[in-house]
């Protein structure tokens, strides 16, 4: 039999015991591999569309869970493991992987069958996870993957030899095209009546002597003997339990015991399962795989020469995020405008066939706008997401986080956050959406915190607004002009604010030690254009389902402020002013009213404290606000009958004009600070954790931009009035 | 050009430049008594791990990855952090963790 044969597989030996009898159900079957194993695209590929994403309990580590049918059509789930290199339960993904495999993750049984994904290019490194999990003594399957590239590169893996050495089935399967699928699914079926792998080699015997306490510790605490072997291995090295462990009597001490044995004995304790391990997986390694040529410079050695060469690497890295950056504002311009046009017709449809009055009203005013208002987001979403997609499957989100690590390093933050920071500029939905390929839980926490100081594309109304009405057209230094500079002024004030509050945050509320970069850069590929849809999906459907639902009510809430109590306009009067004197005398018009001693030391009368509270939800709604208590109707940031009634604007008492360019500059840095945009900040509750945790995060951040907003503006109108400006 | 360096700017310029061009100064082959820290070998140099002395949990992913006590790694670039070959697999290490990683060049 051809060594590398797809879907080749052996059995092994036939149980000695009859199998279990079939549960109820389900089979359970987990998915753990090396990341860059195309584990993902294997369990899409088992799966399909039939997915459900969502979050372990307590923590931000997705959990997706798919199920298939095999082929006599028992039902099987399949729980995709977030990639882990060991089970070293060293960061939380790699804790819950564990934590599920041994039946200890709160919310998730332990699977009946598992499948370890090796990537056949790599199979020494794949197998040091492979080796541990084999441990655990759980059915077992071994899915070689990518065994056409490894044959590619002059590979030759002998399949026969490999499945005698693991124990346990080994099937070959190239995930991208659905090879071996079939041939896998059967042998998963057939696990649990296998004989239960376990530990191949040997330990040194004193090593073995000093480890049997911890490992009688561990089965006191519920563990199998043979998962016993591996924590008890696994904790000689690293020296914390873990959540998963957490109340197991004696444990640490016995830890604490094991390991000065075993140094007495003249063993490396830190490094004797590495050593054991690695040993036992040379020889197999020997013995199962041929190497026919290699050697010779690949082509992802010959793109890194340019991708990370020392002047074209950073060069190749602004092109792609300027067209990454160029690609979320234009080409979602024309979408967004399709989903703006889409919900104005349904909103002129059910307006024309509803009576007119408050249900009306809130129909098309409070419930369609609002989910409106969610839905012009999803371009962005879906483009940033096919985009940092891509990078990440292609392999070079990893070159671009590595070349970034250095200044990112600078203010605290990791290479990696530097991608979310930068769609920020677009919107900070998807940005703190997609900080979840940050690994260190603190980064990501400050990352998230500071992402929405970027001024996104819903400022842009605001300041085009202030900007055309208030600052003149003069030309600076011949070829600027001082309304382009003022804009570059305010995304330059948000962005370096951003990277200044990062490094405070990071030097006060998320000190502890900087994680250091430890980053795999994977061989270039051609992402699979399934499983790049299908976590767009994943991603659009998420952002629908927590922010829609939580934007929709609070949408409706708002309505509500605008419309009651009610107010009757004088006779004759034009349905604008009508308007005007309705939104005057609303509880958001009492409340402006209100809150006018506040943002009167800033230079603002109640009809921009209204224009504030109303633009609480989404900020870009300032501008329809001010077209509608200024009583000139529907208006955008063009309109001009809104920017002469804005210039033209006068106190009721003392007469001074309401709006000098030092009022309009205030306002836009006001603006650039205040994170007032339900969408973000319901996002944010969920990705820092949800619940109160989350709620607790999220008004952290609405309270600490609220008081650099308003600090920052009473700064620059009281500080530019004793310069005497304005 | 290296002695007018030396005399001509002061210790911060030094630094500076020795920063920028620090890669010359690096030795390609082990100190005679037995090893010398990851982040000082140079572009090329291949050597095998002798002590990892970084956090445990640390030390652990490491050998997850392939890099432990006496395994082998080539580095292919040690200008920006490090980037070395272990196991076939490209792995970048930041500057402050190469350095608590003694090893011993061999070629």
């Amino acid at each position: 039999m051809d060594a590398t044969e797809i879907g080749g597989t052996i059995a092994a030996p036939p149980a000695p015991s009859p199998a279990p009898a079939a549960r109820e159900g389900a089979l359970h079957v987990a998915l753990i591999g090396n990341p860059n194993t195309g584990k993902s695209t294997l369990f899409n590929a088992l799966t399909g569309m039939r997915q459900r994403v969502g979050n372990y309990s307590g923590v931000t580590v997705e959990r997706v869970e798919g199920r298939y049918r095999d082929a006599e059509g028992h039902p099987v789930t399949v729980l995709d493991l977030p990639g882990t290199y060991s089970l070293s339960a060293s960061s939380p993904d790699e804790e819950i992987a564990l934590g599920v495999l041994l039946g200890r993750t709160p919310g998730a049984d332990a699977p009946d069958v598992v499948v370890v994904v090796l990537d056949a290019q790599n199979l020494e490194r794949n197998l040091f996870l492979a080796t541990q999990v084999l441990e655990l003594g759980l059915p077992t399957v071994v899915a070689l993957n990518q065994v056409d590239a490894a044959a590619a590169a002059g590979l030759r893996i002998d399949l026969v030899e490999l499945t005698l050495e693991l124990g346990a089935p080994v099937v070959a399967t190239v995930a991208t095209r659905g090879e071996g699928l079939e041939m896998l699914k059967q042998a998963v079926a057939k696990a649990p009546g296998l004989p239960r792998p376990g530990r191949r080699f040997e330990l040194p015997c004193e090593a073995a002597q000093a480890l049997a306490p911890v490992e009688d510790a561990l089965e006191a605490g519920g563990l199998t003997p043979s998962a016993a072997g591996m924590e008890a291995l696994r904790l000689l090295a690293v020296r914390q339990p873990g959540r998963h462990l957490a109340g197991i009597a004696g444990l640490d001490e016995a830890v604490e015991r094991a390991h000065d044995e075993i140094e007495a004995a003249g063993l490396s304790a830190r490094s004797l399962e590495a050593e054991v391990r690695y040993g036992w997986i040379a020889e197999v390694a020997d013995r199962v795989v041929t190497r026919a040529g290699g050697g010779e410079r690949t082509l992802t050695d010959r793109i890194d020469a340019v991708a990370l060469h020392r002047v074209a690497g950073p060069l190749l890295f602004v092109l792609m995020m300027g067209i990454v950056f160029q690609s979320i504002f234009t080409w979602a311009e024309p979408l967004i405008g399709i989903v703006e046009g889409l919900i104005g017709g349904l909103g002129g449809w059910v307006a024309s066939i509803l009576p007119p009055g408050d249900l009306n009203s809130l129909v098309v005013d409070g419930a369609i706008a609002g989910v409106g208002s969610v839905l012009v987001f999803l371009p962005q979403i879906v483009i940033l997401f096919l985009f940092i997609g891509f990078l990440e499957d292609s392999g070079y989100m990893a070159r671009a986080a590595f070349i970034m690590d250095r200044f990112m390093r600078s203010v605290g933050l990791h290479g990696r956050s530097f991608i979310p920071l930068l769609s920020g500029y677009a919107c900070a939905v998807p940005g703190v959406m997609s900080t979840r390929t940050i690994e260190s839980p603190k980064d990501r926490l400050a990352t998230i915190l500071v992402l929405p100081l970027m001024s996104c594309s819903a400022r842009l109304p605001i300041y085009a607004l202030l900007i055309g009405t208030f600052i003149p057209p003069i030309a600076v230094a011949g070829v600027f002009n001082l309304q382009g500079l003022t804009l570059l002024a305010m995304y330059l004030l948000g962005t370096l604010t951003a990277l200044g509050v990062a490094a405070i945050f990071k030097r006060t509320l998320m000190r502890g030690k900087a994680r250091p970069m430890i980053m795999e850069l994977p061989p270039y590929r051609i992402p699979n254009p399934r499983s790049l849809f299908l976590t767009v999906g994943h991603r659009a459907s998420m952002f629908l389902k927590r922010a829609g639902t939580l934007i929709l009510a609070l949408s409706i809430v708002l309505w509500a402020l605008a419309t009651y109590p009610k107010t009757d306009a004088p006779a004759g009067a034009s349905e604008q002013a009508a308007q005007e004197a309705q939104l005057a005398g609303s509880t958001l018009g009492q409340l402006g009213h209100a809150i006018e001693p506040a943002v009167r030391p800033l230079g603002y009368d109640w009809k921009i404290g209204v224009g504030i509270v109303s633009s609480f939800a989404a900020r870009e709604v300032f501008v329809s606000t001010m077209g509608t208590i200024y009583g000139v109707g529907a208006a955008d940031e063009g309109s001009t009958s809104l920017r002469e009634r804005l210039r033209g604007e006068r106190h009721a008492r003392s007469g001074a004009l309401v709006y000098t360019p030092l009022v309009a500059v205030g306002l836009m840095v006001f603006y650039v600070y205040a994170m007032m945009c339900m969408s973000t900040a319901a996002v944010v509750v969920r990705e820092t954790g949800g619940g109160w945790v989350g709620l607790g995060w999220a008004g952290f951040q609405f309270a600490y931009m609220l008081a650099l907003a308003y600090l920052s503006a009473l700064l620059v109108y009281q500080g530019g009035r004793a310069l005497g400006l304005g | 050009m290296k002695l007018i360096l030396t005399f001509g700017f002061s210790g911060g310029t030094q630094r500076m430049l020795k920063r920028m061009f620090g890669r010359r100064d690096k030795a390609p082959a082990a100190a005679a008594c037995g090893g010398c820290p990851l982040a000082a070998c140079a572009t090329g140099c291949e050597a095998a791990v002798l002590r990892m002395d970084c956090e445990h949990g640390e030390a652990h992913r490491l050998r997850g990855m392939g890099l432990f006590e006496g395994s082998m790694v080539r580095v292919l670039d040690s200008r920006n952090g490090m980037l070395l070959e272990v196991k076939g697999c490209k792995l970048a290490l930041g500057q402050s963790l190469a350095s608590s990683i003694q090893v011993l060049p061999v070629g």
